[in-house]
């Protein structure tokens, strides 16, 4: 289980997330969505280790992050985080680089030479797999890089916009089998960032929305209906709760070229 | 005639290789034809003066074909930095304890028959014939330290270099200096013996390595392995206290400031890059302008790294004014570049338990910061 406690972060003077607490369970999907720059990211960096709050905690598992280098290294071993753009070696197969990922993680040797070409096959990435990185599309790279995050078996996975940056329809669709697959197979929480309420409607256990730094709801999609008083997807939901002037705006947009 | 020499040369002697010794012996035999051809040409004896100008480059020739067979020695026959070679003797019957196939690493009787001849070839030159065992010793042992490093045991390479330090001491007593590199030899003789029980060392192939990326690198499971335990932190310290204490010992008063300068300028970068090592990829969490804005001055997660570094300079300033008020003694001067050292090395945090405990943000590196072990024979396929 994963629990952010009373999470505060600026950067600089700039506060960026506000006095944010939630908590993910095992075997939980949630998705943390959110207007661009209101804190999604940072917030799943915070949890992810990668930045240190400057008010609050993180506990995972029942250990708190950064308390004694054991704990740490126990929360390592479960977690996995995937940035937005992450860093790719170029010069390297993607081949070489998801095996190199797995043993990281001590992945059996046998497991990974049966994980790793099932990973390129469902990725389409079989021939490419054996190419440099450097030879890839941007959605290929996307791909090899969710696939890195897949093949460590992390049973927490934190994962930031992971259907954007140029992923095809079958790579979004091999992505949410996966998502649901560990779900319900390795009891896996995987908490993802994304502006886009369409890529997560059907697979998020929780929606958590983020707006201007501060949590205003997380919930089951019924439970946002029942808090937006709106009955429809979760883009309607997620517009009545965050985006209500969006529509006049564009009216206002359209209008003012008449 | 040359080529019988090349076949029937002892072949366990494999560090020697014949054509250096030959171009070696050409130019110390080529100052005596010199000075044979002059004499005859003039007839006349050579004078002692112009003797002796021919005796310096003779006596340089042979210190430095002793330097390279101290060095070579070690170098040659090891498996240890040649991957050919230790790979195929994977693939043979060869175990510790039978001969190596490239000769031994430890010194035998052909090693005594060269230092007995240099040796004799120095007192010709009116030199200490011991100077054949310190330069080739010297060097011996250096090779040794260093192979050891990447062979283990490592530590063996504090005991040797208290002794260097003890040898350069003595100095410029080249008899007692050549004793105590002989007393350094059976040390070696069971390190080396020791290092080739742990065959094939596995050593870190760097074009078997593949960089992770700073995400794995920084937050994946594997700890940094960058470690320096509190023994081996107080070790160097007192090696290093050493070294500065026998420097300035033997030196005349006029250099023995500007070392001691030098070595206070190296106490100040050392702590910056100390400093600067714990910072790599690790950004403050809050710059000053938020600190004062949020009222939270001090961040001990963070600022715990700064005590160390502000301690040198603080030790470091002290020394300063010291020794503007009176003249630093060699053994004062040792033992405050040995704390500075202890500092350094052996003051928490260590870098393993900041990077997994301490309050920083972790800054995007360049993926090659992080390497992880692929085999090549599963790497590609």
């Amino acid at each position: 289980m994963i629990e952010v406690v009373h999470v505060t972060h600026h950067y600089g003077i700039r506060p960026v997330l506000k006095d944010i607490s939630l908590q993910a369970d095992r075997g939980e999907i949630l998705a943390l969505m959110g207007p661009n720059g209101m804190g999604k990211s940072t917030l799943l960096a915070v949890i992810a280790g990668a930045l240190w709050p400057v008010i609050g905690r993180v506990k995972i598992d029942g250990k708190w992050r950064r308390a004694t280098p054991e704990d740490e290294l126990a929360i390592r071993r479960q977690v996995v985080y995937l940035p937005a753009e992450p860093w790719l070696p170029k010069d390297r197969t993607g081949r070489e680089w998801l095996l190199a990922v797995g043993r990281l993680y001590s992945i059996p040797e046998t497991r990974l030479m049966d994980h790793v070409p099932r990973l390129l096959s469902l990725f389409d990435l079989e021939t490419k797999g054996n190419e440099p990185i450097a030879a890839y599309s941007t959605g290929q790279r996307k791909k090899i890089a969710l696939a890195g995050a897949i093949v460590t078996e992390a049973p927490v996975m934190l994962l930031d916009e992971p259907f954007a940056g140029g992923l095809d329809p079958s790579g979004i669709l091999a992505l949410k089998r996966i998502f649901q697959k560990h779900r319900e197979d390795r009891d896996a929480t995987v908490i993802m960032a994304t502006p886009v309420p369409e890529l997560v409607e059907d697979i998020a256990d929780r929606i958590a929305i983020i707006h201007d730094g501060e949590l205003i709801a997380c919930d089951t999609l019924a439970g946002l209906q029942r808090q937006s008083g709106k009955s429809g997807s979760l883009a309607e939901v997620y517009e009545s709760l965050v985006s209500a002037g969006s529509s006049s705006k564009i009216d206002q947009y359209f209008g003012g070229s008449r | 005639m040359i080529k019988r020499i090349f076949i029937s040369y002892p072949k366990n002697w494999p560090f020697l290789n014949l054509k250096w010794i030959l171009i070696c012996l050409s130019i110390y035999f080529v100052f005596d034809l010199i000075a044979l051809g002059l004499s005859w040409f003039f007839q006349v004896p050579i004078p002692p003066d112009f003797r002796r100008v021919l005796q310096q480059p003779q006596g340089w020739m042979l210190k430095i074909f002793l330097v390279y067979m101290g060095l070579a020695r070690v170098f040659r026959p090891h498996p240890e930095g040649k991957p050919k070679y230790r790979n195929w003797l994977k693939t043979t019957p060869w175990h510790p304890g039978m001969p190596l196939p490239l000769g031994p690493i430890t010194l035998n009787f052909y090693d005594l028959v060269l230092l007995a001849v240099t040796g004799f070839m120095f007192t010709k030159l009116g030199m200490h014939a011991e100077l054949a065992i310190l330069l080739f010793g010297i060097a011996y042992t250096i090779a040794v330290m260093l192979k050891l490093l990447s062979t283990g045991p490592a530590r063996i390479d504090y005991l040797l270099s208290f002794g260097l330090l003890l040898m350069v001491w003595v100095l410029p007593d080249v008899r007692l200096a050549a004793l105590i590199v002989v007393a350094m030899y059976p040390i070696e003789h069971w390190a080396i013996r020791h290092s080739l029980k742990s065959f094939p060392w596995e050593p870190q192939d760097e074009k078997h390595v593949v960089p992770l990326g700073w995400t794995f690198s920084r937050l994946g499971p594997e700890p940094v392995k960058i470690r320096v335990p509190v023994f081996d932190a107080f070790i160097v310290a007192l090696l290093f206290g050493g070294s500065v204490y026998v420097t300035l010992s033997k030196s005349v008063p006029d250099v023995r400031q500007g070392v001691e300068g030098c070595l206070v300028f190296a106490g100040f970068f050392a702590a910056l890059i100390r400093f600067g090592v714990y910072c790599g990829g690790n950004s403050n969490p809050l710059g000053i302008r938020a600190r004062i804005a949020t009222g939270r001055l001090i961040i001990p997660g963070f600022d715990q790294i700064l005590v160390a570094p502000m301690l040198i300079a603080a030790l470091l300033f002290a020394g300063l004014v010291l020794g503007s008020q009176r003249s630093f003694q060699p053994a004062e001067a040792g033992a405050l570049a040995a704390v500075v050292v202890l500092v350094l090395f052996g003051m928490g945090p260590s870098l393993r338990r900041f990077r997994l405990t301490g309050a920083y943000n972790i800054s995007k590196l360049n993926g090659k910061a992080s390497r992880h072990n692929v085999s090549s024979s599963t790497a590609n396929g």
